[in-house]
Protein backbone atom coordinates (compact mmCIF):
# COMPACT_ATOMS: atom_id res chain seq x y z
CA UNK A 1 0.00 0.00 0.00
CA UNK A 2 2.86 2.01 -0.66
CA UNK A 3 4.77 2.58 2.45
CA UNK A 4 7.73 2.27 0.84
CA UNK A 5 6.84 4.16 -2.41
CA UNK A 6 5.67 7.03 -0.09
CA UNK A 7 9.93 7.07 1.50
CA UNK A 8 11.70 6.53 -2.04
CA UNK A 9 9.23 9.62 -3.38
CA UNK A 10 9.86 11.87 -0.12
CA UNK A 11 13.65 11.13 -0.05
CA UNK A 12 13.92 11.50 -3.84
CA UNK A 13 11.91 14.91 -3.58
CA UNK A 14 13.94 15.57 -0.70
CA UNK A 15 17.15 15.17 -2.46
CA UNK A 16 18.31 13.00 0.64
CA UNK A 17 18.07 9.63 -1.24
CA UNK A 18 21.37 8.00 -0.59
CA UNK A 19 24.33 7.15 -3.49
CA UNK A 20 24.10 3.72 -3.87
CA UNK A 21 20.86 4.29 -5.76
CA UNK A 22 21.58 7.54 -7.65
CA UNK A 23 20.63 6.13 -10.90
CA UNK A 24 17.25 5.06 -9.47
CA UNK A 25 17.24 8.33 -7.74
CA UNK A 26 17.75 10.50 -10.74
CA UNK A 27 15.24 8.34 -12.65
CA UNK A 28 12.37 8.39 -10.34
CA UNK A 29 13.33 12.36 -9.97
CA UNK A 30 12.84 12.77 -13.81
CA UNK A 31 9.15 10.88 -13.01
CA UNK A 32 8.22 13.19 -9.92
CA UNK A 33 9.01 16.73 -12.01
CA UNK A 34 6.90 15.05 -14.96
CA UNK A 35 4.25 13.96 -12.25
CA UNK A 36 4.35 17.81 -10.72
CA UNK A 37 3.95 19.22 -14.00
CA UNK A 38 0.80 17.40 -14.78
CA UNK A 39 -0.66 19.07 -11.54
CA UNK A 40 0.48 22.17 -11.83
CA UNK A 41 -2.31 24.47 -11.71
CA UNK A 42 -2.60 26.26 -15.31
CA UNK A 43 -1.23 29.50 -14.81
CA UNK A 44 -3.48 32.02 -13.37
CA UNK A 45 -5.39 34.33 -15.62
CA UNK A 46 -4.67 38.18 -15.34
CA UNK A 47 -8.03 39.91 -14.19
CA UNK A 48 -9.26 42.13 -17.38
CA UNK A 49 -8.14 46.26 -16.97
CA UNK A 50 -11.63 47.38 -15.18
CA UNK A 51 -13.68 49.65 -17.58
CA UNK A 52 -13.10 53.62 -17.51
CA UNK A 53 -15.58 54.75 -15.01
CA UNK A 54 -14.34 52.41 -12.46
CA UNK A 55 -10.89 54.21 -13.15
CA UNK A 56 -12.14 57.40 -12.11
CA UNK A 57 -13.82 55.66 -8.75
CA UNK A 58 -10.52 54.08 -8.16
CA UNK A 59 -9.13 57.46 -8.16
CA UNK A 60 -11.03 59.23 -6.16
CA UNK A 61 -10.86 56.58 -3.66
CA UNK A 62 -6.88 57.14 -3.31
CA UNK A 63 -7.21 60.49 -3.24
CA UNK A 64 -9.65 60.58 -1.15
CA UNK A 65 -7.18 58.09 1.19
CA UNK A 66 -4.09 60.59 0.75
CA UNK A 67 -6.36 63.68 2.17
CA UNK A 68 -7.56 61.27 4.59
CA UNK A 69 -3.95 60.18 5.66
CA UNK A 70 -3.24 64.61 5.36
CA UNK A 71 -0.94 63.81 2.39
CA UNK A 72 -3.40 65.65 0.69
CA UNK A 73 -4.35 69.50 1.85
CA UNK A 74 -8.14 70.32 1.31
CA UNK A 75 -7.47 72.50 -1.52
CA UNK A 76 -4.86 70.37 -2.93
CA UNK A 77 -7.90 67.36 -2.61
CA UNK A 78 -10.63 70.02 -4.06
CA UNK A 79 -8.49 70.48 -6.69
CA UNK A 80 -7.60 67.24 -7.53
CA UNK A 81 -11.52 65.88 -7.45
CA UNK A 82 -12.22 68.68 -9.86
CA UNK A 83 -10.42 67.54 -12.85
CA UNK A 84 -11.22 64.22 -12.13
CA UNK A 85 -14.53 64.63 -12.00
CA UNK A 86 -14.52 67.48 -15.30
CA UNK A 87 -16.06 70.09 -12.68
CA UNK B 1 0.78 -7.32 13.12
CA UNK B 2 -2.00 -8.17 11.06
CA UNK B 3 -2.94 -6.79 8.24
CA UNK B 4 -6.23 -5.15 9.56
CA UNK B 5 -4.51 -3.65 12.24
CA UNK B 6 -1.55 -2.25 10.35
CA UNK B 7 -4.46 0.06 8.79
CA UNK B 8 -6.36 0.80 11.49
CA UNK B 9 -4.98 4.02 11.90
CA UNK B 10 -3.23 5.11 8.95
CA UNK B 11 -6.88 4.66 7.19
CA UNK B 12 -7.34 8.52 8.13
CA UNK B 13 -4.75 10.12 6.76
CA UNK B 14 -3.59 7.54 3.97
CA UNK B 15 -5.70 9.44 0.92
CA UNK B 16 -4.12 12.40 2.25
CA UNK B 17 -0.49 11.75 2.40
CA UNK B 18 0.67 8.14 1.75
CA UNK B 19 -0.20 8.09 -2.06
CA UNK B 20 0.68 9.46 -5.11
CA UNK B 21 -1.36 10.61 -7.64
CA UNK B 22 -1.24 7.17 -9.92
CA UNK B 23 -4.10 6.05 -10.25
CA UNK B 24 -5.67 7.41 -13.33
CA UNK B 25 -2.99 7.08 -15.01
CA UNK B 26 -2.71 3.08 -14.03
CA UNK B 27 -6.47 3.04 -14.87
CA UNK B 28 -5.60 3.97 -18.35
CA UNK B 29 -3.27 1.62 -19.09
CA UNK B 30 -5.52 -1.67 -17.87
CA UNK B 31 -8.32 -0.16 -19.98
CA UNK B 32 -6.30 -0.02 -22.97
CA UNK B 33 -5.04 -3.51 -22.20
CA UNK B 34 -8.47 -4.77 -21.94
CA UNK B 35 -9.77 -2.74 -25.03
CA UNK B 36 -7.15 -5.45 -27.07
CA UNK B 37 -9.53 -8.46 -25.26
CA UNK B 38 -12.11 -9.19 -27.84
CA UNK B 39 -14.47 -10.36 -25.09
CA UNK B 40 -15.54 -7.12 -23.45
CA UNK B 41 -13.76 -6.79 -19.59
CA UNK B 42 -16.73 -5.49 -17.73
CA UNK B 43 -16.31 -6.96 -14.42
CA UNK B 44 -13.22 -6.84 -11.95
CA UNK B 45 -12.19 -7.85 -8.80
CA UNK B 46 -9.92 -5.63 -6.62
CA UNK B 47 -8.04 -7.36 -4.20
CA UNK B 48 -6.41 -5.36 -1.55
CA UNK B 49 -8.54 -2.25 -3.00
CA UNK B 50 -8.07 -0.28 0.12
CA UNK B 51 -9.82 3.53 -0.12
CA UNK B 52 -10.83 2.30 -3.21
CA UNK B 53 -8.76 5.12 -5.77
CA UNK B 54 -8.12 2.86 -8.57
CA UNK B 55 -11.75 1.08 -8.13
CA UNK B 56 -13.29 4.57 -8.95
CA UNK B 57 -11.16 5.27 -11.38
CA UNK B 58 -12.60 2.02 -13.06
CA UNK B 59 -15.87 2.27 -12.36
CA UNK B 60 -15.50 5.78 -14.48
CA UNK B 61 -14.17 4.03 -17.15
CA UNK B 62 -17.35 1.64 -17.31
CA UNK B 63 -16.50 -1.67 -15.33
CA UNK B 64 -18.07 -3.17 -12.59
CA UNK B 65 -16.05 -3.05 -9.83
CA UNK B 66 -16.06 -5.61 -6.58
CA UNK B 67 -13.45 -4.57 -3.86
CA UNK B 68 -11.69 -7.11 -1.31
CA UNK B 69 -10.05 -5.50 1.45
CA UNK B 70 -8.50 -6.86 4.94
CA UNK B 71 -9.02 -3.20 6.49
CA UNK B 72 -12.38 -2.16 7.88
CA UNK B 73 -11.53 1.40 8.45
CA UNK B 74 -10.00 1.23 4.54
CA UNK B 75 -13.30 -0.13 3.54
CA UNK B 76 -15.24 2.64 4.91
CA UNK B 77 -13.51 5.63 3.07
CA UNK B 78 -13.43 3.18 -0.08
CA UNK B 79 -17.53 2.94 0.36
CA UNK B 80 -17.86 6.84 1.29
CA UNK B 81 -16.10 7.01 -2.22
CA UNK B 82 -17.84 4.53 -4.37
CA UNK B 83 -21.30 5.01 -2.35
CA UNK B 84 -24.08 2.51 -0.99
CA UNK B 85 -24.18 -0.17 -3.61
CA UNK B 86 -20.62 -1.01 -4.26
CA UNK B 87 -19.87 -4.43 -3.30
CA UNK B 88 -17.06 -4.20 -0.91
CA UNK B 89 -16.22 -7.01 1.17
CA UNK B 90 -13.45 -7.89 4.20
CA UNK B 91 -11.81 -10.35 4.03
CA UNK B 92 -7.87 -11.32 4.16
CA UNK B 93 -5.85 -13.05 1.90
CA UNK B 94 -5.24 -15.62 0.76
CA UNK B 95 -9.58 -15.99 1.78
CA UNK B 96 -10.78 -14.74 -1.41
CA UNK B 97 -14.80 -15.72 -1.43
CA UNK B 98 -16.34 -14.10 -4.15
CA UNK B 99 -19.67 -15.42 -6.15
CA UNK B 100 -18.77 -15.86 -10.05
CA UNK B 101 -15.91 -15.08 -12.50
CA UNK B 102 -14.56 -12.48 -13.60
CA UNK B 103 -13.03 -10.77 -16.37
CA UNK B 104 -10.29 -9.37 -14.92
CA UNK B 105 -8.92 -9.00 -11.04
CA UNK B 106 -6.35 -6.69 -9.99
CA UNK B 107 -4.08 -6.15 -7.17
CA UNK B 108 -2.41 -2.96 -7.22
CA UNK B 109 -0.33 -0.70 -5.17
CA UNK B 110 2.07 -4.12 -3.29
CA UNK B 111 -0.66 -5.48 -2.01
CA UNK B 112 0.83 -9.03 -2.35
CA UNK B 113 4.36 -7.63 -1.00
CA UNK B 114 2.52 -8.26 2.10
CA UNK B 115 1.85 -12.07 1.46
CA UNK B 116 4.13 -14.29 2.57
CA UNK B 117 5.53 -17.02 0.06
CA UNK B 118 3.32 -19.54 0.56
CA UNK B 119 0.65 -16.62 1.41
CA UNK B 120 1.22 -15.56 -2.12
CA UNK B 121 0.75 -18.80 -3.70
CA UNK B 122 -2.37 -19.61 -2.30
CA UNK B 123 -3.57 -16.54 -3.38
CA UNK B 124 -2.48 -16.32 -6.94
CA UNK B 125 -4.23 -19.78 -7.14
CA UNK B 126 -7.52 -18.85 -5.57
CA UNK B 127 -7.22 -15.65 -8.01
CA UNK B 128 -7.01 -17.62 -11.09
CA UNK B 129 -10.13 -19.96 -9.71
CA UNK B 130 -12.42 -16.87 -9.76
CA UNK B 131 -11.66 -15.79 -13.75
CA UNK B 132 -13.06 -16.62 -16.83
CA UNK B 133 -11.59 -18.04 -19.80
CA UNK B 134 -9.09 -15.44 -21.05
CA UNK B 135 -9.48 -13.38 -17.75
CA UNK B 136 -6.77 -11.27 -16.79
CA UNK B 137 -4.81 -11.05 -13.43
CA UNK B 138 -2.41 -8.07 -12.95
CA UNK B 139 -0.88 -7.02 -10.15
CA UNK B 140 2.54 -4.90 -9.18
CA UNK B 141 5.33 -5.69 -6.93
CA UNK B 142 8.41 -4.27 -5.78
CA UNK B 143 11.22 -4.65 -7.10
CA UNK B 144 14.80 -5.49 -6.06
CA UNK B 145 15.92 -2.28 -6.94
CA UNK B 146 13.47 -0.97 -4.17
CA UNK B 147 14.37 -3.34 -1.55
CA UNK B 148 18.32 -2.17 -2.56
CA UNK B 149 16.81 1.92 -2.22
CA UNK B 150 14.80 1.17 1.14
CA UNK B 151 17.87 -0.48 2.19
CA UNK B 152 20.16 2.42 1.81
CA UNK B 153 16.96 5.16 2.44
CA UNK B 154 16.38 3.51 5.64
CA UNK B 155 15.31 6.49 7.35
CA UNK B 156 12.99 9.28 5.61
CA UNK B 157 10.97 11.62 7.08
CA UNK B 158 9.05 14.88 6.05
CA UNK B 159 6.34 16.95 6.17
CA UNK B 160 2.81 16.85 4.19
CA UNK B 161 -0.76 18.03 4.75
CA UNK B 162 -0.14 19.25 8.62
CA UNK B 163 1.02 15.68 9.24
CA UNK B 164 5.19 15.26 10.52
CA UNK B 165 5.84 11.61 9.18
CA UNK B 166 8.71 9.34 9.72
CA UNK B 167 9.38 6.27 8.62
CA UNK B 168 12.08 3.54 9.07
CA UNK B 169 12.59 0.29 7.20
CA UNK B 170 14.59 -2.94 8.06
CA UNK B 171 15.30 -4.66 5.12
CA UNK B 172 16.66 -8.30 6.10
CA UNK B 173 18.21 -8.89 2.43
CA UNK B 174 18.32 -12.91 3.10
CA UNK B 175 15.36 -12.91 4.25
CA UNK B 176 14.05 -11.07 1.91
CA UNK B 177 11.57 -9.36 3.85
CA UNK B 178 11.03 -5.51 5.22
CA UNK B 179 9.47 -3.77 8.60
CA UNK B 180 8.73 -0.79 8.18
CA UNK B 181 7.81 1.60 10.80
CA UNK B 182 5.59 4.92 10.10
CA UNK B 183 5.24 7.26 12.84
CA UNK B 184 2.79 10.16 12.32
CA UNK B 185 2.32 13.53 14.04
CA UNK B 186 -0.33 15.91 13.89
CA UNK B 187 1.32 19.29 13.31
CA UNK B 188 -1.73 20.92 14.85
CA UNK B 189 -2.22 19.60 17.93
CA UNK B 190 0.59 17.05 18.36
CA UNK B 191 -1.99 13.94 18.26
CA UNK B 192 0.56 10.87 16.95
CA UNK B 193 0.13 6.62 16.39
CA UNK B 194 2.75 4.46 14.81
CA UNK B 195 1.96 1.61 12.80
CA UNK B 196 4.35 -1.30 11.80
CA UNK B 197 3.74 -3.01 8.22
CA UNK B 198 5.44 -5.75 7.05
CA UNK B 199 6.61 -6.80 3.84
CA UNK B 200 7.95 -9.72 1.52
CA UNK B 201 10.41 -9.23 -1.66
CA UNK B 202 9.47 -12.20 -3.89
CA UNK B 203 11.81 -13.49 -6.37
CA UNK B 204 10.33 -13.32 -10.28
CA UNK B 205 10.68 -17.27 -10.15
CA UNK B 206 8.64 -17.44 -7.17
CA UNK B 207 6.28 -15.67 -8.72
CA UNK B 208 6.54 -17.39 -12.07
CA UNK B 209 6.03 -20.17 -10.29
CA UNK B 210 3.22 -19.44 -9.13
CA UNK B 211 1.70 -18.26 -11.59
CA UNK B 212 1.95 -21.34 -13.53
CA UNK B 213 1.44 -23.66 -10.75
CA UNK B 214 -2.18 -21.57 -10.92
CA UNK B 215 -2.51 -22.46 -14.55
CA UNK B 216 -2.06 -18.45 -15.57
CA UNK B 217 0.17 -17.80 -18.41
CA UNK B 218 2.82 -15.01 -18.00
CA UNK B 219 2.13 -12.11 -20.48
CA UNK B 220 4.86 -9.75 -19.61
CA UNK B 221 6.19 -7.88 -16.79
CA UNK B 222 6.67 -3.53 -17.30
CA UNK B 223 8.01 -0.91 -15.55
CA UNK B 224 4.90 0.67 -13.48
CA UNK B 225 2.09 0.48 -15.51
CA UNK B 226 3.44 1.37 -18.75
CA UNK B 227 4.34 -0.62 -21.36
CA UNK B 228 8.39 0.26 -20.93
CA UNK B 229 10.45 -2.68 -20.01
CA UNK B 230 11.67 -3.50 -16.38
CA UNK B 231 15.42 -1.28 -15.85
CA UNK B 232 17.78 -1.55 -12.97
CA UNK B 233 15.97 1.87 -11.86
CA UNK B 234 12.80 0.13 -11.86
CA UNK B 235 11.25 0.32 -8.21
CA UNK B 236 7.75 -1.68 -9.04
CA UNK B 237 7.09 -3.94 -11.89
CA UNK B 238 3.54 -4.24 -12.73
CA UNK B 239 2.98 -7.81 -14.19
CA UNK B 240 0.20 -8.82 -16.91
CA UNK B 241 -1.00 -12.90 -16.82
CA UNK B 242 -4.12 -14.39 -18.15
CA UNK B 243 -5.82 -17.92 -17.90
CA UNK B 244 -5.92 -19.29 -20.98
CA UNK B 245 -8.70 -19.40 -23.66
CA UNK B 246 -11.50 -21.89 -23.60
CA UNK B 247 -10.22 -25.03 -26.09
CA UNK B 248 -13.01 -25.14 -28.38
CA UNK B 249 -14.38 -28.32 -30.18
Amino acid sequence: MGLLRMAARTAVVAGTATAVSGRVARRQANKYDQQAQEQAPPPEQYAPPPPAEDDSMAKLQQLADLHTQGVLSDQEFAAAKAKILGI
Amino acid sequence: MSQVQAYSRLAGVYDEIVVEPCYERWATYLHELWESDPTPVRTVLDVGCGTGLLAFELVALGRSVVGVDASGSMLARARQRLGPDAVLLEQTLPELRVDGDFDAIVSSFDVLNYLGPEQLKATITTAAAHLRAGGWFIFDLHTDAMMDFTAANAIVSGEAEGQHFTIRSVVDPAARTCDTWIDIRRLSDGDSFAEHHRQFFHTDAEVEAALSGAGLSLVTVTDDYTREAISDSTLRSTWVARFPEARHG
